[in-house]
């Protein structure tokens, strides 16, 4: 009575506004893919039930959110990633103690009150890190191609599908389009990541 | 000046931060974290980048989790930074939704976890019990009973249940007793007959002959 993985249509029902399947998938993938191997590492149920919601929240977030194109073989990839979270797992652990910045949103929305114009002013002021995370976000955001800003716009502000804007966007195929996706937010990560080392800003708790 | 890592050092950090590195290059990744003390900060910096980019990007595409996807001929978002930074008002909110959402406890998939955890465990028995660990002679009872499994069709389960039923009245083995009450429970389960499983449940956890009593007793535990 194995239960039968058919992800690709899984994700193509959901994609199309049919999620029953997926959450089906995603269930007994908890339960016959990831509990018996983090029950083998962690030796704990409680253990294992936590880094399961770790690697579900990211498989969630990366592949039905973020539209990541999916590997071939998913439970394969699903038991690579719960290697990833157990190791994470662990490091949360040890890092517990750390503190902190918590991004707020009342002080987000007070910085930008104040509009992207006066960011310079900002920079030169007496600002948090916090606010200053969210200055370099827009202005990272503003230093892509424009092919990058367009295909982002769509995909995060409009909320469109992948399958939906690529010919929009004059790409061959769904899949190149999410190619391309990925390396814009890379190239975003990268020149957030450039500029909070350069003004050497602490991070804050997810 | 600072000096920025590579691009290599920045995928592998990206993939770390995606759980998506092998064996391998997990145990260079932990190695090199706690032998290297500027990748360690390179990796801290990196986080913050990758957690602020995420949830921009996840807050905004919430609603698409929820199925409230926008109209393709919608009028897209402007940039202005003040919309941009709703996106970060559902900031921490969204991967705790999300984790929430699949930590399975607390709502009705539960008991789905629990119906494929109990399917699990009769899978698990009867590889265990009716291979008889690769034994070559196989007994006319254990013969009758992987018939009955193999020929299970969950559009028939009247009649899998009916044959399941016979063969424990007919078995003197308690283990292929007890594989078969399993089975009847799970098919039970598949037809939302929660009273008709439970009471199985509450047979098999009250005989000590079954090995899984003690099993069977924190199913029902759960499903109560």
């Amino acid at each position: 009575m194995k239960y039968q993985f058919d992800w690709n249509a899984a994700f193509s029902q959901a994609f199309d506004g049919e999620r029953k399947l997926l959450d089906t998938h995603i269930k007994m993938a908890r339960v016959e893919v990831l509990i018996p191997v983090l029950l083998k590492k962690t030796g704990r149920q409680d253990d294992a039930d936590e880094i399961a919601s770790m690697v579900i929240t990211k498989f969630w977030e990366r592949f039905y959110i973020k539209e990541e194109n999916l590997p071939s073989n998913v439970n394969g990839y699903l038991y690579t990633m719960a290697n990833n979270a157990f190791f994470h797992y662990t490091k949360k652990k040890e890092k517990e103690t750390k503190q902190y910045v918590n991004l707020d949103i009342g002080d987000m929305n007070r910085v930008f009150d104040s509009g992207v114009e006066n960011i310079t002013a900002h920079m030169d002021g007496n600002i948090s890190d916090k606010e200053r995370l969210l200055l370099i976000l827009e202005s990272s955001f503003g230093q892509l191609g424009d092919k990058c800003r367009n295909l982002l716009k769509m995909f995060i502000f409009e909320k469109r599908r992948m399958k939906d804007i690529y010919q929009d966007l004059g790409f061959p195929s769904a899949n190149a389009a999410t190619k391309k996706k990925e390396g814009c937010i890379n190239k975003l990560r990268k020149l957030m990541y450039e500029e909070i080392r350069n003004q050497n800003i602490e991070g804050y708790d997810s | 000046m600072i000096r920025n890592m590579d691009d290599k050092d920045m995928d592998i950090i990206r993939r770390y931060f995606d759980y998506d590195l092998n064996e391998s290059e997990l145990e260079t990744f932990q190695h090199r974290l706690e032998n290297d003390a500027s990748f360690s900060k390179e990796v801290d910096d990196y986080e913050t980048a990758y957690n602020t980019v995420d949830e921009w990007i996840l807050s905004n595409r919430k609603d698409i989790s929820s199925g409230q996807q926008q109209r393709s001929n919608d009028k897209p978002t402007t940039s202005n930074p003040m919309k941009w930074m709703l996106l970060l008002l559902g900031i921490i909110a969204i991967s705790s939704v999300a984790y929430f959402m699949f930590q399975g406890q607390g709502n009705t998939s539960d008991k789905e976890l629990i119906f494929a955890e109990v399917q699990r465990y009769t899978d698990m028995m009867s590889d265990d019990l009716l291979r008889g660990d690769g034994a070559t002679h196989v007994t006319d009872e254990e013969a009758r009973l992987q018939e009955i499994i193999k020929a299970y069709n969950p559009d028939e389960s009247n009649a899998t249940l009916k044959a399941l039923n016979e063969f424990i009245s007919n078995s003197q083995n308690p283990n292929f007793k007890e594989i078969a009450s399993w089975w009847i429970i799970n098919i039970h389960l598949e037809k939302g007959k929660m009273t008709e499983a439970k009471d199985i449940l509450k047979a098999i956890s009250d005989s000590p002959e079954f090995n899984s009593s003690k099993k069977a007793k924190d199913f029902l535990k759960k499903l109560n």
